[in-house]
């Protein structure tokens, strides 16, 4: 049939269609050419939690000095040996412009900077036991004996220097108390080396500029860090280097993400290419279907690009996938052209123009309803996907027209009639079969509902390899450091209000370790007491010696201390309180530098700092605690609550898309039809309920979101079964090309590693199926006939 | 040595080997591991296999204006290791196995310590073992070896090697004749503690109850 209605149009569209691709690529360029910025973090995937502000701040703060900072642990040599190759290893890593601190052997200093910043306040600042002491009333009785004992004891810890000037050992005993926070750490050759389960590790810090989650600091880091090590075990034999910290992890999970794409990107091509070829048996088809992508991705990057600053890895990674829904157009028009090819383009786009229009709009909703997700990655997965269908759905409406895009056959090709023949079969399906067989799909699934579970942890969107996560743990368990993702702000308005807080905090979790639901906690303030209570100690300490005069006298005369260390200490008691020992000055010594990030400073309201708990055995205990100024951090649990609210958000969201849609049909099609029309789009979603039921697994807002796309998917089929004629062939030969290449490029996500994408996939998988098998029966043996 | 033994080592700060006058011309030239008199002596302390002793050890220190005086048992027992009880005037115990040290304390308070926290006793007694022994090369490792004979029969003084030892440690000088009778242990800074030992039982009967003491 000739369109006899307005011969120029295809011309003109087509015209148009030149135009709008020529000012898309033209702005593309100039955009690329101002310089694209592909953020590589997957962080910034991860919605804002909702949180105070400044303390959200802080908690960037300490993530960003979690991600980048990594420890290397050299074992399995003797202590002596560990320290060159520490000193090797540290060598190298320095040389390396991407990190900005490499920190070995600075113990040297340590001793001697604890003493200068704690000697001089050895009456203020005292050891817990030596404030037990002072809380009973015959303190000073037992600070002579305590003394007595260390004077013949046979372990010496003092020599005549030290006696003069400290003869009750007051900061013995402090310095004692000081370092038992951490087992095992003991300095060689002005090196720490940590003991642990009888093996020797000589601890190499490094503090690089880019947080691990970078790719680009993947890229750099990785290679500078793999180098380095292997060096070290090259020069000494027998040597085990083990990694603590984010970077190994990351780069596992984004150079997994980086293969999976390319695969999934370079399977799916594959796919299509192969599919139209063995279809239609012509290049032709193959040509114009490429630029129909080509044409997609233009678009949809020009937008991305455009409208957003920066666009992130992931969303190139997910335009992969709309591949498989791109092409679905073309394989109508395609296939429609095939039945009768001697018809000229407009026709056969008159014929399929409400099928792919309607469909393309429903899609576009599916798309669109991501946006309203509240994760920043996936509003740019809209815009792309929105305007990639735009792309495709303009280039089959402008170009194909315009060109002889089917060329002439002698008879249709065999998948064709096999279509047809087949097509002819499920519409003789008597419709009380068809409902049996569709009730029965749908009995089969409900069952399972009531075996869903949802699991909302973030951890189980973490899908690291088992041998990473050990050394992770091994090193954990050598270092004892912290848990960076577990800890308290203290706020307050100057640096005392904070340190004072802390000792209240403290109270609580000192309360929580005797009971053993936490294992330890790091605090500023067991480093440097508030000046209240330094100056309280002091005061307690003279009081009590001055009460116990006589028996400090008598102590001193029995071991014959002489007149220069008796003098001088009740001279110090008797003086004017010196002044308390600073923040300030603890931070710029060297002896501060394990626990130094603790101290956040000042922040826009005030003065901060953080208190990091290791090993929380039990949450509830450290839940409970409420203090003035105090607010607990546990991003783990943030992240996943918030995770589990934006689930239940996205399942109304799902159940509001399908309702929008069901309206829509029902609108265009008259009751039964529209009816017909959902049904394979909830049957799909219940069908991945089903399995999802029966196979335990869980449930996670991912799934949510794979469902709206398989909502979308599934509607376009349903419409393009509504729309089709009474020899329907063409129809399911496209539905069932789409079908093929959809399962394709998102049930290839299915197989994914990467957690997030495995959810997607696998939902989208099972809908698609199921969508692809009830659409022609629901709507055509039920609905049309 | 651990992070608290460094502080309390800057915080004694002792003076740079300010050479303090050594008791005797033992110091003033250095020997040889093999040297045949230190190995004759070396043998006849080695066939010793354990050793009970009383011991008084006398401190001097400068910021004390007499003599600190404690009075004990001491045991050193073949494969086990050593145990050293204090009587008087403060009773404490303290026992050194490889890789393991414990003191009590007159109220019976058990300290465990890693020998890395306390290097200087555990050094210092190794070096007292390693010398009863006869077994020169392990000490000749961490510390420079002198010998004489004297009248009363033999000094074997040992001076640290490295550099954070020898800010604690300035010498070590043993004395004996038939066993051994002395240990006196110097400071840069001029502290001195000397041990000496009487009514030395060699190879004595071990109780099961001291057995208990030691590990393993």
């Amino acid at each position: 049939m000739n369109d006899a209605s307005s011969p120029g149009d295809p011309r003109s569209r087509f015209r148009l269609w030149c135009a709008l691709v020529i000012v898309a690529a033209a702005i593309l360029s100039w955009r690329v050419h101002r310089g694209v910025e592909i953020d590589s973090n997957i962080l910034h995937l991860l919605p804002a939690t909702e949180r105070d502000p400044v303390v959200e701040e802080i908690v960037e703060q300490f993530a960003e000095a979690g991600a980048t900072r990594s420890v290397f642990l050299i074992g399995g040599l003797e202590p002596a040996r560990s320290v060159e190759a520490g000193d090797r290893l540290a060598a190298s890593l320095r040389a390396s412009p991407v990190f900005r601190e490499v920190q070995f052997r600075v113990a040297d200093d340590v001793g001697a900077a604890t003493y200068e910043l704690y000697f001089p306040h050895r009456y203020a600042v005292l050891s817990k036991r030596m404030q037990d002491v002072l809380a009973a009333p015959d303190a000073a009785e037992e600070i002579v004996a305590h003394a007595r004992r260390t004077m013949y004891a046979p372990v010496a810890t003092f020599n005549s220097s030290l006696l003069e000037r400290d003869p009750l050992f007051f900061f013995s005993d402090f310095v004692e108390g000081l370092a038992g926070a951490r087992e095992g750490w003991t300095i060689v050759d002005g090196a720490v080396v940590i003991e642990h389960d009888d093996a020797a590790y000589a601890m190499v810090t490094a503090v690089a500029h880019e947080s691990a989650f970078s790719r680009e600091a993947q890229r750099t880091v990785t290679p500078v860090v793999s180098a380095a090590i292997e060096e070290v075990q090259g020069a000494f034999p027998g040597a085990q280097v083990l990694r603590g910290g984010a970077l190994k992890f990351a780069t596992e999970a984004a150079g997994m993400a980086e293969r999976e794409a390319s695969i999934i990107g370079i399977g799916s091509i594959i796919g299509v290419v192969l599919l139209m070829v063995s279809t239609f048996r012509s290049l032709r088809q193959l040509t114009f279907g490429m630029c129909s992508l080509a044409v997609a991705f233009l678009f949809a990057a020009t937008a991305t690009f455009v409208a957003f600053e920066r666009v992130h890895l992931v969303t190139l990674g997910f335009g992969a996938s709309l591949l498989g829904v791109c092409i679905d157009y073309s394989f109508h028009y395609f296939s429609e052209g095939l039945e009768a090819p001697e018809a000229g383009g407009p026709s056969v786009l008159r014929r399929v123009f409400a099928a792919i229009s309607f469909g393309a709009l429903t899609s576009g909703i599916g798309y669109g309803a991501l946006s309203l997700a509240p994760f920043p990655g996936l509003r740019q997965m809209t815009v792309f996907s929105c305007f990639g269908l735009l792309g495709a759905y303009l280039t089959v409406c402008c170009l194909y027209p315009r060109f002889q895009v089917v060329s002439p056959r002698a008879s249709p090709p065999l998948l064709l009639r096999l279509s047809t023949r087949m097509i002819r079969r499920l519409d003789a399906i008597p419709p009380a079969r068809a409902v049996a067989g569709l009730l029965l799909i749908a009995a089969c699934s409900l069952p399972a509902l009531g075996q869903l579970q949802v699991d909302d942890d973030i951890r189980a969107l973490q899908a690291s390899s088992p041998s990473l996560r050990d050394e992770e743990d091994r090193v954990r368990a050598v270092v004892q450091a912290g848990d960076f993702s577990r800890f308290f702000v203290v706020e307050g308005r100057d640096a005392q209000e904070v340190l004072e807080r802390e000792v209240a905090l403290r109270v609580h979790l000192d309360a929580l370790v005797a009971r053993g639901h936490l294992g330890a906690y790091f605090a500023v303030s067991s480093a440097v007491p508030p000046a209240s209570e330094q100056r309280r100690q002091a005061s307690k300490l003279a009081t009590a010696l001055d009460a116990g005069r006589p028996a400090v006298t008598a102590y001193f005369e029995e071991v014959g201390m002489g007149p220069r260390a008796s003098q001088g200490l009740w001279s110090a008691l008797e003086a004017a309180p010196a002044a308390p020992l600073e923040v300030t000055t603890w931070m710029e010594s060297p002896a501060s530098f394990a626990q130094r990030d603790l101290w956040v400073g000042t922040t826009s309201r005030g003065v901060a700092s953080v208190v990091m708990l290791s090993e929380v055995r039990d949450a509830s205990g450290v839940l409970a605690i409420t203090a003035p100024g105090v607010s607990y951090v546990d991003k783990v649990s943030d992240i996943s609550q918030l995770l589990r609210r934006y689930r239940t958000k996205a399942a109304r969201l799902v159940a509001l898309a399908y309702l929008a849609i069901f309206v829509f049909l029902v609108a265009r099609y008259g009751v039964r039809l529209g009816v017909c029309a959902s049904v394979p789009s909830i049957l799909a979603a219940l069908s991945v309920f089903g399995v999802f039921g029966y196979a335990g697994f869980a449930l996670n807002i991912f799934h949510m979101l794979g469902l709206l796309l398989v909502l979308g998917i599934s509607v376009d089929y349903a419409i393009f079964f509504a729309e089709s004629r009474a020899s329907a062939g063409p129809t399911l030969l496209a539905v069932a090309l789409s079908g093929v290449t959809t399962l394709l490029s998102f049930g290839l996500l299915a197989w994914s590693e990467t957690p997030f994408l495995h959810g997607f996939g696998s939902a989208v998988l099972i809908g698609i199926c199921v969508a692809f098998l009830t659409a022609p029966i629901a709507v055509r043996a039920l609905g049309k006939s | 040595m651990n992070l608290s033994a460094l502080v309390l080592v800057a915080a004694m700060r002792a003076p740079v080997a300010a050479e303090v006058a050594p008791p005797s011309n033992l110091y003033a030239q250095a020997v040889d591991a093999a040297d045949p008199e230190l190995a004759a002596v070396q043998r006849r302390l080695a066939a010793v296999k354990s050793l009970r002793a009383t011991f008084t050890q006398t401190k001097r220190m400068k910021a004390l204006a007499r003599p600190l005086r404690s009075q004990g048992t001491i045991l050193v027992a073949d494969g086990l290791g050593v145990l050293w009880q204090v009587q008087e005037p403060v009773a404490s115990s303290f026992m050194i196995a490889p890789g393991v040290m414990v003191q009590v304390d007159d109220r019976g308070r058990t300290r465990s310590l890693k020998p890395s926290r306390k290097p200087m006793l555990y050094r210092v007694m190794t070096a007292f073992v390693a010398v009863l022994r006869g077994d020169t090369t392990s000490i000749g490792r961490e510390f420079q070896l002198y010998f004489h004979t004297t009248s009363e029969g033999w000094e074997i003084g040992l001076r640290p090697r490295q550099r954070l030892v020898k800010k604690a440690i300035l010498d070590i000088t043993l004395r004996g004749g038939e066993t051994i009778e002395q240990i006196e242990i110097r400071e840069p800074n001029g502290d001195s503690a000397l041990i000496e030992l009487t009514a030395v039982e060699q190879d004595p009967e071990i109780s099961s109850d001291e057995r208990r003491l030691f590990p393993g």
